[in-house]
């Protein structure tokens, strides 16, 4: 046995957890009565402080701060949301008019093209509409956690 | 809320006010100020709520908006920080709280010399004595039962400052306890 008294902070952690201890903690504080006597001395504070009353706010807090706080206006257009609109307008017309325009030529390469190249280009693109549907999903999920006060 | 929903506001306090409650309380001693700095706190949050960015619990967020108000008032006030007090020398720790003179291991346990009523009001006065950052760790650790890492980042502190503070927190109100049983004793 380790005859040399433990530390404060080896008190503390074997106070704290003693499962989590090494066994030559665990094995001294067992045969030494200076040592167990005060891990109960910081067993018996723990729990005072568990045991010490919440503060809490004499006044309806919530009442004063509502009362300060405006309905904020409707949000305006920020110019970078502005250009966000623009630029997705600007893409979806230009993919709209060229599938408009080379119709012909985008069913003759379909029909001419084999099973394969269809089902794999399908199965691409399901797959990765999977993915950003999962990630969304687990972005949702990280955020409803976030905001989760129970 | 970021619509400007005040229901949704309302509720949001009504959930947070007791983590907010427990570090101004311990933080700031004057209860006018209390008062004033618990509403800066939620006007902020208010404010500042289209920042949020999902990295952490929003009621972690709200204590860390918290805790950063309450150290700026004491900055402005210019009160002892554990910056600015003893630290770093052990010895020192003690002497600074509780006298030199302790035995650290004592023979007989505490408890069995003092009731629990005793203890709890002993308890108090020692956890009031602490400076406002160890006695808010002190409660968030203990009371709150937060982790390392969620007072972190409540704090702003690395994992080693907050269980080093916590460390030197526990041991000023072991020997503060030890000091006062020895007193009644005598």
């Amino acid at each position: 046995m380790n005859t040399k008294h433990l530390t404060d902070d080896e008190l503390q952690q074997y106070a704290l957890n003693s499962a989590d201890c090494d066994a030559a903690i665990a094995e001294h504080v067992h045969f030494c009565e200076d040592c167990k006597a005060a891990v109960e001395t910081y067993r018996l504070l723990f729990t005072g402080i568990g045991e010490q009353d919440v503060p809490a706010f004499d006044f309806d807090l919530s009442e004063l701060v509502v009362k300060q706080l405006q309905p904020s206006p409707k949000p305006k257009l920020l110019p970078e949301d502005f250009f966000i609109y623009l630029f997705s307008f600007v893409i979806i017309t230009i993919t709209g008019a060229m599938l408009y325009f080379f119709r012909a030529y985008l069913i003759e390469l379909f029909s001419s093209a084999g099973n394969f190249a269809v089902y794999l280009t399908v199965v691409s693109v399901v797959v990765l509409l999977i993915f950003l549907c999962i990630d969304q999903y687990k972005t949702y999920q990280q955020k409803m956690k976030a905001i989760d006060f129970y | 809320m970021l619509d400007g929903n005040l229901h949704a506001y309302t509720q949001l306090i009504r959930h947070t006010e007791r983590l907010v409650a427990q570090i101004v309380f311990k933080m700031i001693s004057n209860s006018e100020d209390r008062k004033d700095i618990a509403q800066d706190i939620y006007l902020k949050v208010h404010r500042k709520l289209p920042s949020f960015s999902f990295q952490s619990k929003l009621s972690t967020w709200v204590a860390q908006v918290s805790y950063n108000t309450c150290l700026d008032y004491l900055r402005k006030k210019k009160l002892l920080l554990p910056g600015d007090g003893p630290e770093g020398n052990e010895a020192e720790d003690d002497g600074w709280f509780a006298g030199k003179f302790l035995s650290t291991s004592p023979a007989i346990a505490v408890d069995t010399m003092i009731h629990k009523k005793e203890l709890a009001v002993i308890l108090k006065t020692a956890i009031s004595k602490l400076p406002p950052v160890y006695n808010t760790l002190i409660s968030l650790y203990h009371q709150e039962e937060m982790s390392y890492e969620e007072i972190g980042q409540i704090t702003g502190l690395p994992d080693g400052t907050v269980k080093n503070y916590l460390f030197r927190a526990r041991k000023m109100l072991k020997n503060e306890l030890l000091v006062t049983y020895k007193k009644d004793d005598l």
